[in-house]
């Protein structure tokens, strides 16, 4: 394994690859700020070109993509509320009303921050995992995936605080929108109208980019905005702000830790990780704050909650990858594809045989989110001006933008229906109370959900309880419910102290 | 000569000139696109993602197969995925008959949407067949730490053998499903996995019993001793598994007919003969290049080439073939839900 | 205010009633969950339709009606917003038609051109200059850098699907 990372750190100051890691994280900020490209795109798109490269530089080159991708995503997510990905979503529930409120800069300083620690936490993981990365594989099967699905459904619960009732009900309709499609058990097309285009589902990028980017893109119009920021808050952005946000982070550390872990666990999830990770990294931050009011207006720990989350899940996503060549994420599959086009066989003997290829991903993925960090952080005093740029060069620059990306991913142009159609959803569901953030949860969770309980069923013959007789997924179940039940036992404690306090005070005064 | 007739003359000349012209120019014409095939670049749509089985063959041909061409021009994978592999196949049979457009076609995934489905959108016995591009033959595995070591082992577990396989219509479900009622197995599927490396992973965890698996693809696993090879779907012997018995040696012979995997290549319905020709040989001789053989070996990705004519003989005995499984498949359909 | 929740949470309403109607023509195995989730929804959606009838009930389950963290109070709209929406709404609906019909090359300058005229009056200078800068962004990063083909709309014969 050392030999490995010397070979890798050797091979990373030959034949130019410095530059290789360079290009990816420029092409990756780039699609990863425009709506509706992202990481699978960046990586087809430059595949055909790597063929006269060294194998070892063609890898430097994707992991470096795939390092940038996640911040790139994040700048647009933060100004305009537009994911770049749909794994940056829950960074617009609080980097976006950091920017109306004027704190754009602030809001970048912490993406930047947490990004680029966050995804070195999570390499720090895969690093420290290493040598049980079968074992960690082997230990997650259905029923084990089902219960951290469950405790990601469990944040519905938890965002709904204020709202139960609408927020249940978006969050179940969320599920039921992820049914839509031909079932992966059963092969029957369900809720598809007799179409080829629903066959497959709903898919999630004209979904996001509609309930975000096109909502947010109505609201502005019906509030009558002049510009993103409300121009009576009086501060405005600028360069100091940022470092006040990098700041912020390590104001926050356990707010940090505890997204980075989330998010290396959820992006183990072969499918659906990256999407997930950082709403259930958002969702946990809400359950566990001592602040949760300020969630949703523009709170430092939301964010961080967040940004943190989704750049660990590359840590994460590598793992089943590394380990068996089972791909962890839409970007890790294309990854796979260009190792086989290399001549490079995924599965158990690539950890062996070829280590310092996995130690050349790693060096790639975490120099790249440094330094697409340090662009962020440089550009960010220009970036905030977006925030001040007048309305009407916004919407009609922003929808353009949209309904071409999200083109241009399928070539579909029912996509871009799609997106619309969510555009107004996702307006009335704002509009009236509704969660778009349960919702985009239940969406994200619902479909796998089912295919790992019926699959729990069908290894089980269809056994219910198989859930609580493996150990694991009985000790995940009981976490879940823990959580679950934690604000409620907060509560209960804090409350039982607050008579014996005034007891002492009683007692002092006389 | 009178001047009203001098008019009418003209006109006659023009349109006897026209009349005469414009087939020429037709027959020239195609004539030229035959000989002048191909002058610009050409899609080569594949049924899967980026990433996936189809897309890295497609990936490396595309890079390989333009310089075997009389005219060396792109040649494009376009990923075109989506309900199971109809999105493409439809596209591929509704576009022009030009020879811009060909792709991959997954048999016998192809032939059995067309006959549980409605409107498919596709005819595949109309397609132009170009070729084959790899057989894959399947072998039946057990985890590598199971106790069983024969069919009759699998026959004998005392409750249904459980089958881990990708969603309902892939290949290895098809295969397991019709596969275990020739061989009197009794079974139940177990699916929904998304990838083949995630059911090994199942039958590695103890989640499922067996699986079905192309051999080259299994082979890594078998040399670790992860997983037990069973049985051969097939008429022959394997040289890489010589060990291992056949379907048909254990006195099952239908089973070859319908356990292989076909990466055909083809277009739409009436391509002309000699754009056909400049295709087909194009893919044969890209198959046989030394460095694409060079490629396939490393990725351990296999290319076993069957011309056009042989093609076209398997395509229609599939579509027989699986005509009289239909109800087989039907009934595990329903099974399933 | 009321009156337009009373609407939507009965399209949401209706919606998931259909749903649930729908999910029984489907076998055992592909309706369980769906049943069940979707049962949940009209539970759900027939409680949150009842409290828009009834405030009362509404404050007796603690529902504060826009108090989860995404949503935003209305401002009794004044005139001058309600313009606006409607005028955003219609353009993207006519901007996601022209496309669809004629395809992005047509539709992206009309669109823009027509917004940026009629939303706020700007000079015909400033609206041509965006237009064509915005349009040059377009095509260069998409058909040029990354060799994606945009839309050729219906009418040209672009390929629906």
């Amino acid at each position: 394994m050392i030999e490995g990372m010397q070979a890798a750190f050797l091979l990373l100051f030959q034949h130019g690859n410095i530059i290789w890691i360079l290009l990816g994280t420029f092409f990756g900020l780039i699609y990863g700020v425009l709506p509706g490209l992202g990481g699978v795109a960046a990586l087809t798109l430059l595949l055909p070109f790597t063929f006269g490269m060294g194998t070892n530089s063609a890898i430097f080159l994707f992991a470096g993509v795939m390092g940038a991708v996640p911040f790139g995503g994040s700048i647009s997510a933060i100004l305009i509320n537009t994911p770049g990905t749909p794994t940056n979503a829950a960074t617009c529930l609080d980097g976006y009303p950091m920017t109306q409120r004027g704190e754009a800069g602030k809001a970048l300083g912490i993406s930047a921050t947490s990004s680029a620690l966050g995804a070195v936490v999570g390499i720090i993981i895969l690093i420290i995992l290493m040598p049980v990365l079968r074992f960690i594989v082997l230990l997650f099967g259905p029923p084990e995936f089902l219960m951290l699905i469950l405790f990601g459904l469990a944040s519905i619960i938890v965002a709904s605080k204020g709202n139960m009732v609408k927020g249940l009900l978006s969050g179940a309709i969320g599920i039921m929108l992820s049914f839509v499609g031909a079932s992966l058990i059963t092969g029957m097309p369900r809720y598809a109208f007799e179409t080829n285009y629903l066959w497959d589902g709903i898919k999630i990028i004209p979904l996001m980019i509609g309930l975000f980017a096109i909502s947010e893109i109505l609201t502005l119009a019906s509030k009558g905005s002049e510009s993103i920021v409300d121009l009576n808050v009086g501060k405005i952005s600028t360069g100091s702000q940022v470092f006040k946000g990098v700041a912020a982070v390590f104001e926050n550390l356990g707010v940090f830790f505890r997204g980075s872990a989330i998010g290396t666990l959820i992006g183990l999830i072969p499918g659906v990780g990256g999407a997930a990770a950082n709403f259930i990294s958002y969702s946990t931050a809400l359950q566990v704050s001592k602040n949760p009011q300020e969630f949703g207006k523009g709170s430092v720990e939301g964010v961080i909650a967040a940004e943190s989350a989704n750049n660990a899940k590359d840590g994460g996503a590598l793992i089943p990858t590394v380990a068996f060549g089972i791909p962890g994420s839409a970007e890790m599959a294309v990854l796979l594809g260009a190792f086989i086009l290399h001549g490079l066989v995924p599965g158990p003997a690539l950890l062996k045989d070829h280590v310092e290829i996995v130690w050349i991903i790693i060096i790639a993925l975490v120099l790249s989110n440094l330094l697409a960090a340090v662009i962020g952080l440089f550009f960010a005093r220009y970036l905030c001006k977006i925030a001040l740029t007048p309305v009407y060069y916004i919407i009609p620059v922003v929808a353009v933008l949209c309904y071409v990306g999200v083109f241009v991913m399928h070539r579909s142009i029912f996509d871009v229906v799609v997106a619309v159609i969510f555009g107004f959803v996702g307006f009335g569901l704002r509009r009236h109370g509704y969660s778009v953030i349960t919702l985009t949860i239940g969406f994200i969770l619902g479909r796998l959900a089912e295919v790992s309980f019926h699959q729990s069923l069908m290894m089980g013959y269809n056994n219910y309880l198989i859930f609580f007789q493996r150990p694991l997924s009985l000790a995940l179940f009981c976490f879940f419910v823990i959580i679950l039940i934690f604000p409620i036992v907060r509560k209960f404690v804090s409350s039982n102290k607050v008579p014996a306090q005034k007891e002492i005070r009683q007692s002092g005064s006389e | 000569m009178q001047k009203k007739s001098n008019p009418l003359v003209k006109l006659f000349h023009f349109v006897l000139t026209l009349l005469l012209i414009i087939p020429a120019v037709f027959l020239l014409s195609s004539a030229s696109s035959a000989e002048s095939f191909p002058q610009r670049p050409i899609s080569f749509m594949l049924p899967g993602g980026p990433g996936g089985g189809f897309d890295t063959y497609t990936r490396a041909l595309a890079r390989f197969m333009p310089k075997h061409l009389p005219r060396e021009v792109n040649i494009v994978a376009v990923n075109m995925p989506g309900a199971g592999g109809k999105v493409c196949t439809s596209y591929i049979y509704r576009s022009k008959p030009n020879g811009y457009t060909i792709g991959f076609f997954n048999q016998p995934g192809t032939v059995v949407t067309e006959l549980l489905e409605r409107n498919p959108g596709y005819k595949v016995r109309e397609v132009t067949w170009l070729g084959t591009v790899a057989t894959v033959t399947y072998v039946m595995l057990v985890p590598g730490s199971s106790n069983i070591k024969t069919l009759e082992d699998l026959k004998k577990l005392g409750r249904p053998v459980k089958f881990g396989s990708n969603g309902f219509g892939q290949t290895d479900f098809l295969i397991d499903i019709l596969a275990s009622e020739e061989m009197g197995i009794p079974f139940v599927m177990v699916t929904g996995y998304t990838g083949s490396a995630a059911v090994m992973v199942a039958a590695l965890r103890g989640d499922v019993d067996a699986m079905s698996y192309p051999i080259s693809s299994a082979l890594p696993n078998i040399k670790s001793g992860d997983l037990r090879p069973i049985i051969l779907l097939g008429d022959k012997r394997s040289d890489i598994l010589p060990d291992v018995p056949t379907s048909t040696e254990l006195g099952f012979p239908n089973v070859a007919n319908f356990a292989s995997m076909y990466r055909m290549v083809g277009g739409p319905p009436k391509i002309p003969g000699s754009i056909k020709n400049v295709l087909a040989g194009a893919l044969e001789k890209t198959i046989k290049d030394p460095e694409v053989q060079a490629w396939s070996k490393k990725a351990n990705r296999p290319l076993n080439f069957i011309n056009v004519d042989k093609t076209n003989e398997i395509a229609d005995s599939m579509f027989k073939t699986f005509q009289k499984y239909l109800d087989t498949i039907k009934k595990h359909k329903e099974k399933l839900n | 205010m009321k009156r337009k929740s009373i609407y939507f949470s009965a399209a949401v309403f209706i919606l998931v009633v259909l749903y649930w109607l729908k999910t029984f023509s489907y076998g055992p195995k592909s309706r369980l969950v769906p049943l069940i989730i979707s049962s949940a929804g009209i539970f759900f959606s027939a409680v949150t339709l009842l409290t828009e009838f009834s405030p009362k009930i509404a404050s007796r389950l603690e529902m504060h009606l826009f108090k989860t963290g995404d949503s935003f109070s209305n401002e009794p709209g004044n005139k001058e917003s309600s313009r606006n929406l409607l005028f955003v709404a219609v353009w993207l609906l006519g901007f996601l038609g022209l496309t669809f019909v004629f395809g992005y090359f047509a539709s992206i300058p009309v669109a823009l051109l027509f917004f940026l005229r009629y939303f706020k009056k700007q000079s015909l200078i400033t609206c041509i200059l965006t237009t064509s800068v915005v349009f040059v962004f377009i095509y260069a990063m998409f058909t040029m850098l990354m060799g994606y083909p945009l839309f050729e709309g219906v009418f040209f014969g672009g390929i629906l699907m």
